[in-house]
């Protein structure tokens, strides 16, 4: 569409639809909250012409006895939204105007690898 | 009537509606009404009585005006006003003449407005539903609505659309405008 230089046009048009979006901008939202696909759920809508992205899924954590246990968990979401919105932008080649992260749980990460060492 | 005569003349009433019709009724009601005199003065002067009003009783009513006669002046000054409009508008059809050398070609201006809303859409690319176009006389308008994500260069398309509408060269001249919906929708 826009990013396609003009000598390389073909006459028709392209067209993703709406599901497909949908479970794209899914799967990389679930890729950088750190979770499962089936735990996220997406909803598209316009952001005055932007694709404007809703996000409600669960939050990866470190246990709370880790010695990593990294950044503050609103650090962390400010990092996914932008890390998300690039993402659309590249994968899918939409524009993203808005991205809603709402953080309805949290997935502790299962160490027990890390304790049979200790 | 050389054959550019004849097909100014053909464009030219394809182009604008016919007042027959308005003049048919105007006149069957002229006619009438002067039967209807004859009668009644035929009437008054074989001494015999009026149908209605005889033409004494008329013309005593004009000059001293009761209520009936002042609504039924005003209905007639109505009637006048609108035949008066009807006679000296233009009258034009919403259709517009294409030039050619060797035929009268006059298109209807939903064709006109298909076939810009075409030629945007293939600069644009969104789903036809998505793309109208509203013809007037000298003025057309392309509305699109835009894919969510997917900016739109308002400019391109204004060119898109100018460059049928120069091709085709409608007349009277038109000028188009693009307008892209704020809102887009997602998906295509």
């Amino acid at each position: 569409m826009t990013a396609v230089a003009d000598g390389a046009r073909v006459a028709g048009r392209n067209a993703v639809s709406t599901r497909a979006l949908e479970k794209t901008v899914r799967a990389i939202a679930a890729h950088r909250l750190g979770v499962k696909a089936d735990a996220v759920s997406v909803k598209l809508t316009d952001d005055s012409g932007l694709l404007a992205v809703a996000i409600t899924g669960p939050l990866r954590m470190q246990p709370l006895r880790s010695e990593h246990r990294g950044d503050g968990i609103m650090t962390r979401i400010q990092a996914a939204r932008v890390a998300i919105r690039d993402d659309v932008t590249t994968i899918a080649d939409s524009r993203v105007g808005l991205v809603d992260v709402t953080i309805s749980s949290a997935i502790i990460s299962d160490e027990t690898e890390t304790r049979r060492v200790k | 009537m050389t054959e550019q005569q004849l097909y100014r003349r053909l464009v030219r009433r394809s182009r604008h509606r016919s007042r027959s019709g308005t003049v048919v009724v105007a006149l069957v009601v002229l006619a009438i009404v002067a039967i209807y005199a004859g009668i009644e003065s035929v009437l008054a002067a074989t001494g015999m009585p009026a149908l209605l009003v005889s033409p004494v009783d008329a013309i005593d009513a004009i000059e001293n005006p009761g209520t009936p006669v002042l609504i039924g002046a005003a209905v007639a000054a109505v009637l006048g006003i609108v035949l008066l409009v009807v006679a000296l508008s233009p009258g034009t059809r919403s259709r517009h003449e294409l030039l050619d050398d060797r035929m009268a070609v006059v298109i209807d201006d939903d064709v006109l407005a298909g076939a810009i809303s075409h030629a945007t859409n293939r600069e644009a690319r969104v789903p036809a539903e998505r793309i109208s176009t509203v013809v007037a006389r000298r003025r057309g308008v392309v509305r699109i609505t835009p894919t969510s994500g997917v900016p739109l260069n308002t400019a391109s398309l204004t060119t898109a659309a100018e460059q049928l509408v120069a091709a085709l060269d409608p007349r009277p001249a038109l000028a188009v405008s693009v307008s892209v919906n704020e809102r887009g929708v997602v998906g295509s």
